[in-house]
């Protein structure tokens, strides 16, 4: 019973924290706007004037995808730690969203290049058969070697074959397009818009929970592959839905804002440690609503330190986040699993 | 009354025949003990036993039925098994590996029942490690350990309990204590227990029933602990030489 309290408190603090991150993002930006002008479009809608238009057209969209993206990307982080049962894993270092964002840009190239209309669904199609293919890869991988630190290296190498080509792709894509697939191919949220919510609010609600559904056996899968199938669980199976609902929430971020390195790998993480738990149930949550805090504060970050120049997203969370992978490395290292 | 018999049974990885047509059967409420070399095929029965392989020939019957007529769901309503993959966690009670093991019962979200709760603490209560219910499981010793998973082996509430090994690495003391938990639990639940051991002098005391298999993945031999278990027996199973087994373990 202490348990459950000690974890609703932890859950309402993490509200907390990100309804103050929401505000402060409101509120910063090289257009001064105040609380109170805020407040005054937020209730009456306020589309008319310039300041309305960048609350309502740029902030609040923009709030919205780094909370749901960076939510979303925490638990297919966490999906990925469960499937290989190894805390070191994410879709970022794995080359699983490298794989994503190199189809994403070969059909944005294409779609320049021929003038067709390209819309959310394509995008996120792409992105998921990327990620899928370059998952399939890691697999294969997998079953032949045992070393996570292997199987680790030969995603980070994907990742740089894929993000190779992708630079090749947009390097000679000339149009005036160019400089937002550049800055989409390192990973931002400034290209936010309410289309692309209609799309990914639906795609990592539903991936979200599928992850709720499957925390029992997720739970029992913890315990070894051997083990689950002795409790009657399929795990060819299950490990099945669960790399499928992982490779479409990291699909769906890098479709819409690019890759974005160490939130998968790190959240979850964070989520464990603070909650001091490892239960499926606590921790889905919790690691998306640390991914959702942690990217709305990069997000800011991003913006707003050397504003007007907006910094890559990936910048700033490899700098926060790079920091706790490599202390969960040495925490494995003595012992503490 | 046997509820788990081997009839005639092959069985290997990858086209590899590790048995070679093995004939034996485990009754209710007895101890069936497995022992014989490293690579004998020790865990190859109890794998085919437990249903993660296929025999390649021959038939495995539980409770007169075959083993490939069973769905998952209804084997391991029957079957637990508790083989020696560790378990890695870092905040998970004690209380919660147990709970685990009530996988088939609880809700879909993994809920507990008033009935999963009472079963959980009974069985807890049973093993002696009701006390452990909210330590960490990694900060317990290999001994509790051990226990705990033998208590997450038991709430499933199974007829049949298949063991691999379960205190190989374990001091004498702690053998010692997890055997007699083990003999405590067949007399009170009556069930069914095939396990593989390496302790030559426990078996004596806990297997009432001892079925040594040879190196080449054949029975050499079974029956009575008592008949089995004897130094020139011994030795020619293990390939020890003469007198040796009595020199270090007599």
């Amino acid at each position: 019973m202490y348990k459950h309290r000690k974890n609703i408190i932890l859950f309402a603090g993490l509200f907390i924290v990100i309804l103050a991150l929401v505000i402060i993002n409101i509120l910063s930006g090289s257009a001064g706007i105040g609380l109170k002008d805020i407040a005054e479009i937020l209730l009456n809608g306020g589309r008319g004037s310039v300041n309305g238009r960048i609350i309502l057209d740029i902030r609040l969209p923009r709030i919205l995808e780094a909370m749901i993206l960076g939510g979303a990307l925490a638990l297919s982080g966490y999906m990925l730690q469960t499937f290989f049962l190894n805390p070191i894993a994410g879709p970022y270092i794995l080359g699983i969203s490298s794989g994503a964002k190199l189809f994403v840009a070969v059909l944005m190239v294409c779609a320049l290049k021929t003038g067709f209309a390209m819309n959310s669904m394509m995008l996120v199609t792409a992105a998921f058969i990327g990620s899928l293919i370059a998952t399939g890869f890691v697999l294969a991988v997998s079953v032949r070697v045992s070393s996570m630190s292997i199987l680790i290296v030969c995603g980070v190498m994907v990742g740089y074959i894929c993000s190779a080509i992708t630079d090749f792709i947009v390097t000679f894509a000339d149009d005036s397009n160019i400089v937002n697939l550049h800055n989409w191919s390192l990973g931002t949220f400034s290209a936010a818009g309410w289309n692309d919510a209609k799309i990914y609010i639906p795609v990592v609600v539903t991936g979200f929970l599928a992850a709720l559904f499957m925390s029992k056996t997720m739970e029992a899968y913890c315990f070894g592959e051997s083990y689950a199938g002795s409790l009657g669980i399929n795990t060819y199976r299950f490990r099945m839905i669960l790399i499928i609902i992982s490779s479409i929430l990291s699909a769906s971020v890098t479709a819409f804002a690019g890759p974005v390195s160490f939130v998968g790998i790190a959240m979850p993480h964070v989520a464990r440690n603070l909650f001091r738990s490892e239960k499926p149930l606590v921790i889905i949550p919790a690691s998306f609503l640390f991914g959702s805090a942690f990217c709305l504060f990069c997000d800011l970050i991003a913006r707003s330190i050397f504003s007007p120049t907006e910094l890559s997203i990936s910048t700033v969370t490899a700098v926060f986040g790079a920091p706790i992978v490599i202390s969960m490395m040495i925490g494995r290292r003595n012992g503490n699993v | 009354m046997s509820e788990l018999i081997f009839k005639n049974v092959s069985a290997g990885y990858n086209g590899n025949t590790v048995l070679k047509n093995v004939n034996f059967s485990a009754d209710k409420g007895r101890i069936t003990a497995l022992i014989g070399p490293n690579g004998a095929g020790k865990s190859t029965i109890l794998k085919t036993a437990a249903g993660f392989i296929k025999p390649l020939e021959g038939s495995v019957y539980i409770r007169d039925r075959d083993i490939v007529s069973y769905s998952a769901k209804e084997l391991y309503g029957i079957i637990s098994v508790m083989m020696t993959d560790r378990v890695k966690t870092k905040y998970t009670t004690g209380f919660d590996v147990v709970r685990v093991g009530r996988y088939r019962f609880t809700g879909i979200f993994g809920g507990l029942s008033d009935e999963d709760r009472r079963v959980i603490r009974e069985c807890m209560e049973l093993i002696g490690v009701w006390e452990l219910r909210e330590k960490d499981f990694s900060t317990l010793s290999d001994g509790q350990k051990q226990r705990v998973l033998l208590a997450r082996a038991i709430v499933s509430e199974p007829q049949i309990l298949i063991m691999d090994e379960p205190a190989s690495f374990l001091d004498i003391g702690r053998k010692i204590e997890f055997f007699e938990v083990l003999t405590g639990l067949v007399k009170e639940k009556n069930i069914t227990v095939l396990i593989s051991m390496h302790e030559a002098g426990l078996v004596k005391k806990t297997a009432h029933r001892v079925i040594c298999i040879s190196s080449s993945g054949e029975i050499d031999a079974m029956g009575e602990a008592n008949e089995l278990i004897r130094p020139e027996y011994m030795e020619q199973l293990f390939g020890i030489e003469k007198g040796r087994f009595e020199e270090y373990y007599g």
